[in-house]
């Protein structure tokens, strides 16, 4: 077990799966620690599933170890791994009422009638679902079934709850509702959970921290800030919000941030660390809530000729043309009556903030 | 015109008439081919028999009277319970029962690997399921006396093996009707319990497993419970025709493996025949399953209420 302020929940080493000639996982490292909120996000395809059952035990690896709290998963069957799993479809048995599927991993761990019982109540009233004990998953609403899952899934007390895109197969407003039920469950238990999602909005709202993956590769871990501050590379600030991505060239590389040079010959200084790499070449990223528009341009802005605005209530999205051949998406709050808003065709002056720009490892 | 408050229209959004018109055909399908043929069977069975096979048109409850009771040779002594027929009812169920449990024994198994094979390949399987079928059932049935009679081909491998001294006896006995009626119904049991575990989601077996349910616990108190609609009517499917059956009676159980189907089947058969009492027999075992049909339907739609 390792030592400090989290002992490590679930530790990945270089874990490798092939389904044939196909590999769904190359090479994959990570720790979850103890009672933390960890969110395996990626495109559809990108092995995160296929991570998540892994540790379930539904697949077998084809190389690396799971170790869970230290002890290697490798030959145990799923029934006798002590983590417990939301289903996308939740995969509630039909023939069962709620209470019935909630006792199911208790009965199963052979669990007192009266210890059961209690438990199944106590699990009913956590996910507000208590006045529903009797029916059967057909007539519950699709939120229900997604509550009825997660009690099943907590009951048994698990170490670790899975929870493949959960949150899916609901309507926009059930979503957002049931992120912040989740990151309160998680609260409240202390179990450590591990997420599967595609969506960013997502894992940013309520992860600890989050792994990026995609083809069959993680390709960053960290929290929500970071992943979004600092992205190791253009897959991952692509992903996760809005980018634009600027072709650049190295001035001055200093410790604290490097000078870039525009394709218009504009300098600005980046933010964060910059990567080492070899030769001049760089990419920046920039993100559209770090521009500014002004409708006179300031010292050592750029300027530019707005292209197109859309207007998304709390935003504005814009495209502007900057002079010198770069095209930038741009974002501004709209605040009240008050804010500037621009047309296309307008002439405006576009602010970049020192330390806005980061430089990309590729 | 469409009333305003639509009552012309069906659920199904068909205009009334043309619903009619549109249900004909099956109406007279169900009453040429089902209807008329029962109702023509309860006239006969209460009609008087005619000694060279046939009916007299006259009204009388002696079919059902010979069934139940013996009054003695000539019909004059007071009665006693007749057990022949009950008896050859009741063979006719445990034999029927015994060759249902065989082919659900055998059938699931096989329902469940092909349900499982890549969806290519299934149509494959079922296709070997059924070829068998292509011959008809009477060959099949004579082929099986064949392959089990006392120096027969069976018996010969048993020998040649030294699993067995002896040939075995199997002509002629329950056993040997038991496994023709298997043969005869297997693939009833198999293409409904295959169309209920292809459409199982096999999420539901990982989610037992996740909730430490072993492989047995599983199949016992999710695969099975899930499926049982494709199970009980692949039942269904193999003990009504098995209880009526008089091929493998016949042909492999010999005289006194007789069982119902033989029974109404001599009834009719050639100048020996009563008529009446082959149609009394048939009734009594269409109710019989009628009722066992109908308290299974009522359980169900009480535990789906429930």
């Amino acid at each position: 077990m390792a030592t400090g302020e989290h002992s490590i929940a679930v530790e990945i080493r270089n874990v490798e799966k092939r389904f044939g000639t196909f590999t769904a996982l190359r090479n994959a490292s990570l720790s979850i620690l103890d009672n933390e909120f960890f969110t395996l996000l990626g495109p559809s395809g990108c092995g995160k599933t296929t991570l998540l059952r892994l540790i379930a035990g539904f697949e077998d690896v084809s190389g690396g170890q799971i170790l869970l709290y230290g002890q290697e998963l490798a030959d145990l069957p799923p029934h006798r791994r002590p983590v417990n799993t939301v289903f996308q479809h939740y995969a509630l048995f039909p023939h069962m009422s709620v209470a019935e599927n909630v006792a199911f991993g208790l009965r199963m761990r052979r669990f007192g009638r009266g210890e059961t019982e209690d438990a199944v109540k106590r699990m009913l009233e956590l996910v507000h679902l208590e006045k529903l004990a009797d029916r059967r998953p057909h007539q519950l609403s699709g939120g229900q079934q997604q509550r009825a899952a997660l009690a099943r899934a907590i009951a048994p007390g698990p170490k670790v709850l899975l929870l493949d895109e959960p949150l899916s197969a609901l309507d926009l407003k059930l979503r957002q509702a049931m992120r912040l039920e989740l990151k309160q469950l998680q609260q409240d238990t202390g179990i450590t959970f591990v997420f599967v999602t595609h969506d960013q909005e997502e894992a940013l709202a309520m992860s600890d921290r989050i792994a990026v993956m995609s083809d069959g590769t993680i390709q960053q871990t960290g929290d929500a800030r970071d992943i979004y501050d600092n992205p190791v590379n253009r897959f991952v600030a692509n992903f996760i919000g809005e980018a634009n991505f600027i072709e650049a060239e190295l001035v001055e590389d200093a410790a604290g941030g490097c000078v870039c040079r525009l394709p218009n010959g504009h300098l600005i200084r980046c933010g964060g660390t910059a990567p080492a790499l070899s030769g001049r070449n760089r990419v920046l990223l920039l993100r559209p809530e770090r521009i500014n528009l002004t409708a006179t341009a300031g010292p050592g802005d750029l300027e530019g000729v707005v292209s197109q605005a859309v207007y998304l209530g709390t935003d504005t999205q814009y495209r502007v043309d900057a002079d010198g051949g770069m095209s930038l998406t741009v974002r501004r709050q709209n605040f009240d009556a008050g804010t500037a808003r621009f047309r296309p065709g307008e002439r405006v002056g576009v602010g970049i903030e020192d330390g806005a720009a980061r430089v990309l490892a590729n | 015109m469409i009333e305003a408050d639509g009552n012309r229209l069906d659920r199904s959004g068909i205009f009334r008439p043309v619903r009619t018109l549109l249900l004909l055909p099956s109406w007279l399908m169900i009453g040429v081919f089902l209807l008329v043929p029962v109702a023509l069977m309860l006239m006969f069975s209460f009609l008087t028999k005619e000694f060279r096979g046939g009916v007299i048109w006259e009204f009388s409850l002696s079919a059902y009277d010979q069934f139940i009771f013996d009054r003695g040779l000539f019909g004059d002594e007071p009665p006693r319970i007749e057990w022949t027929y009950i008896t050859i009812f009741g063979r006719s169920i445990i034999q029927a029962a015994v060759a249902t449990l065989l082919c659900l024994l055998l059938g699931f198994p096989t329902a469940y690997f092909i349900a499982t094979r890549d969806p290519s390949q299934r149509t494959v399987w079922l296709f070997l399921v059924t070829v068998p079928y292509w011959v008809n059932l009477l060959i099949r049935t004579v082929s099986m006396k064949f392959l089990i009679r006392d120096n027969g081909p069976l018996n010969e491998l048993l020998l040649a093996l030294g699993a067995i001294s002896q040939p075995l006896t199997l002509i002629n006995t329950d056993f040997a009707v038991q496994l023709g009626l298997f043969y005869s119904y297997l693939p009833f049991m198999v293409l409904p319990i295959y169309a209920s575990v292809e459409r199982y989601d096999f999420s539901l077996s990982e989610a037992a497993a996740d909730l430490y349910a072993g492989r047995w616990t599983i199949l016992r108190r999710v695969l099975i419970p899930v499926v049982r609609p494709g199970i009980i009517a692949g039942c269904i499917l193999v003990f009504i025709p098995s209880l009526g059956a008089f091929l493998a009676p016949d042909l492999l159980g010999g005289a006194k493996n007789f069982m119902i189907g033989s029974l109404i089947e001599e009834q009719f058969k050639g100048n020996a025949g009563n008529w009446p009492f082959g149609a009394a027999a048939a009734m009594i075992l269409l109710t019989m399953v009628l009722l066992a049909l109908m308290v299974y339907a009522r359980q169900q739609s009480r535990q789906g209420v429930g």
